[in-house]
This record gives structure tokens, sequence and C-alpha cells, in this order.
């Protein structure tokens, strides 16, 4: 007579055996039973549907962090203006002096803006004509 | 679309119908899994959920050490375990789980036929598996219904290879007993 831990033994080493085993030994039948039985609970089992629902969800997150990602865009720009602005008004006489002393370079300024500009436009016409 | 290389890289490159393609694939392994530790459709259904979201956020740190089924099945198991414990604690030892599942279906006063009266073995074994402590069944369940080897199952549950087989055992044992008890052998030949 065999014990429980080597019929479980039997049937793992040597199906085989086991099967010619099960058709002597009570135990090793209800094994047999047991073992046959147990991979058919497996076509039992009705998987509901899991895809679409994730697929969803994982679209749904993704709007969800673009949304907040635009938001967070505006709300940094929305700083930034505002920093610029409290820039300009805390700077007010240091900004007005430097401009005033680049009033004798502004003729210079523009006529080199200008050049460059036309140099830019006879570029554009005649290079990549 | 064979091959867990390529499938795995067009999930992580966004395709969201590969990714489908890889829920369809590994749901009854997944679900299997979860529904023997959570035991609740809708529990069981909101786990699943959790855990391809969860397989999606970490696909791109899988390490190719191991099948992605197997990868996919610990996510399950333990995302399963989490929510079991979170749920009601999980307090039961083994011992109970045991003693319990004795008291049911093995040292029970009912007569073999009013235990059985009109149920078919597949039933009853369905019943006795969700007796059966938590790891049991799991373990039961991979071995059995999913074909794991033990190498998988050690990856899978975290647990050493001699638990495993212990476990293995004695959730074998307990159901054969179980069988014993429920019907007279002759009524299952057929």
């Amino acid at each position: 007579m065999l014990s429980d831990k080597e019929l479980q033994e039997i049937f793992e080493a040597n199906p085989e055996a086991f099967k010619n085993l099960a058709t002597q030994d009570e135990d090793a039948r209800l094994y047999e039973i047991l073992f046959e039985t147990l991979p058919l609970l497996h076509q039992e089992i009705i998987v509901p549907e899991i895809a679409d629902k994730v697929v969803e969800t994982l679209a749904w997150q993704a709007s969800k962090s673009e949304k907040r990602k635009n938001i967070l865009f505006v709300l940094s720009i929305g700083l930034a203006v505002c920093f610029g602005i409290l820039l300009v008004v805390t700077f007010v006489p240091q900004i007005q002096l430097s401009f005033k002393g680049l009033s004798s370079y502004l003729a210079f300024i523009v006529s080199a803006l200008a050049v460059f500009l036309g140099v830019e436009f006879l570029d554009k016409k005649l290079v990549w004509k | 679309m064979t091959d867990d290389h390529s499938l795995i890289n067009r999930v992580i490159a966004g395709d969201r119908h590969a990714f489908r393609w890889l829920i369809k694939q590994h749901e009854r392994l997944v679900y299997s899994v979860v529904w023997k530790i959570v035991q609740n459709q809708e529990d069981a259904e909101e786990v699943c959920q959790d855990v391809f979201l969860k397989v999606y956020d970490k696909l791109p740190s899988f390490k190719y050490e191991s099948k992605l089924s197997t990868w996919i099945a610990k996510i399950a198991y333990n995302q399963a375990l989490s929510y079991l414990r979170k749920r009601e604690g999980l307090s039961e030892t083994i011992e109970r789980g045991e003693t319990n599942f004795k008291e049911k279906f093995i040292d029970s006063s009912a007569t073999p036929m009013e235990m059985v009266e009109n149920t078919e073995l597949k039933t009853l074994l369905n019943r006795a598996i969700e007796q059966l402590p938590v790891h049991y069944r799991t373990i039961l369940t991979l071995f059995h219904l999913q074909e794991m080897s033990y190498p998988e199952i050690v990856e899978i549950t975290g647990l050493p290879e001699g638990t495993v087989k212990n476990y293995l055992f004695r959730a074998r044992n307990l159901l054969k007993e179980a069988l014993q008890k429920s019907q007279p052998l002759e009524s299952f030949r057929g």
C-alpha cells in the first residue's frame, strides 16, 4: 500500500505507471479522478471582457494627463509673463537709463538691421529662386 | 504578431492594438489566478483591470528573465493577494484554513449522498477548491489548470520550492479526501 506522497510522486514522475496503478489502488484511482477533472475546471472559467475596459481606461488616463500638461503649460506661461512684468516694473529707472545710453547708437543699429534684412531678402529672391 | 519580443516592443511604442492582443493572450491566465484568490466576480474583474494597467506601466522594465506569461501571472498573484489583504486582512492561517476545509468536506456529519445530492463531480471540486487555503488553491490552479512547472510557480509566488511542493501535496490530499468522503468510488466509475 503506497502513501499519498508516494502516489503523487509517481503521478508527476511517471504518468503511465500511475495510470496502471489506478486500476489496482483505490487511493490512486481517486487521485486519477482528481487529476483528470482539474484541467476540465479550467475550460469552464468564463473570462469577462477585460481588454476593451483596460484600453478605454488607458485612453482616459492619457487624455487626463494631456489635459494636466496643457494646464501646467498655460500656468507656466502666465507665471513667466507675470514675472516679466514684475521685473519691468521693478527696474523701470535702470531700463530707461540703458535706453538713453543706446540712443547715440540708434542710427547705426537701424542701418545695420536694414542691411541685414536687405541681404536676407536678396538671398531669398535670388539665391533660392 | 507571434513572439513576445516584438509584441512587447509594439506595446512600449504605444500600439494599443498590440496591447489589446497581449491582454487577449493572457486574460484567461490572469483571471483564473485572480479569481482563485479573491473569489468574487466583481472584485476579480476590477483586479484584472488593475493587473493589466500595471503590466502596461511596468512593461518597459521587463527583462526577459522569465516568460512573459510567468511575469504577468506574478503581477496578477501579488495584486490579488494585496487586494485580499485590504479586503479581509488575509488573517486566516494555513492550519485554520485546513481545519475549515476538513469541517466542511471531510469531518462533516452529513452522509455522502446528502452532500452530493444532485451535485456533479466538477461542481463538488469547484466548491472544495474554493474552501482551500488561499495559497493551496492558487498553487493548485497554477500547476493543474495552467500547467505551470515548479520553477514557474516559485517565480510567481515567491515561495521556496519545498513550500510550493508541500502546499500542492496538501491541497491534492485534502481534495482526494473530500472526494473519498463525498461519494463511494463506484459512483465515479464510468
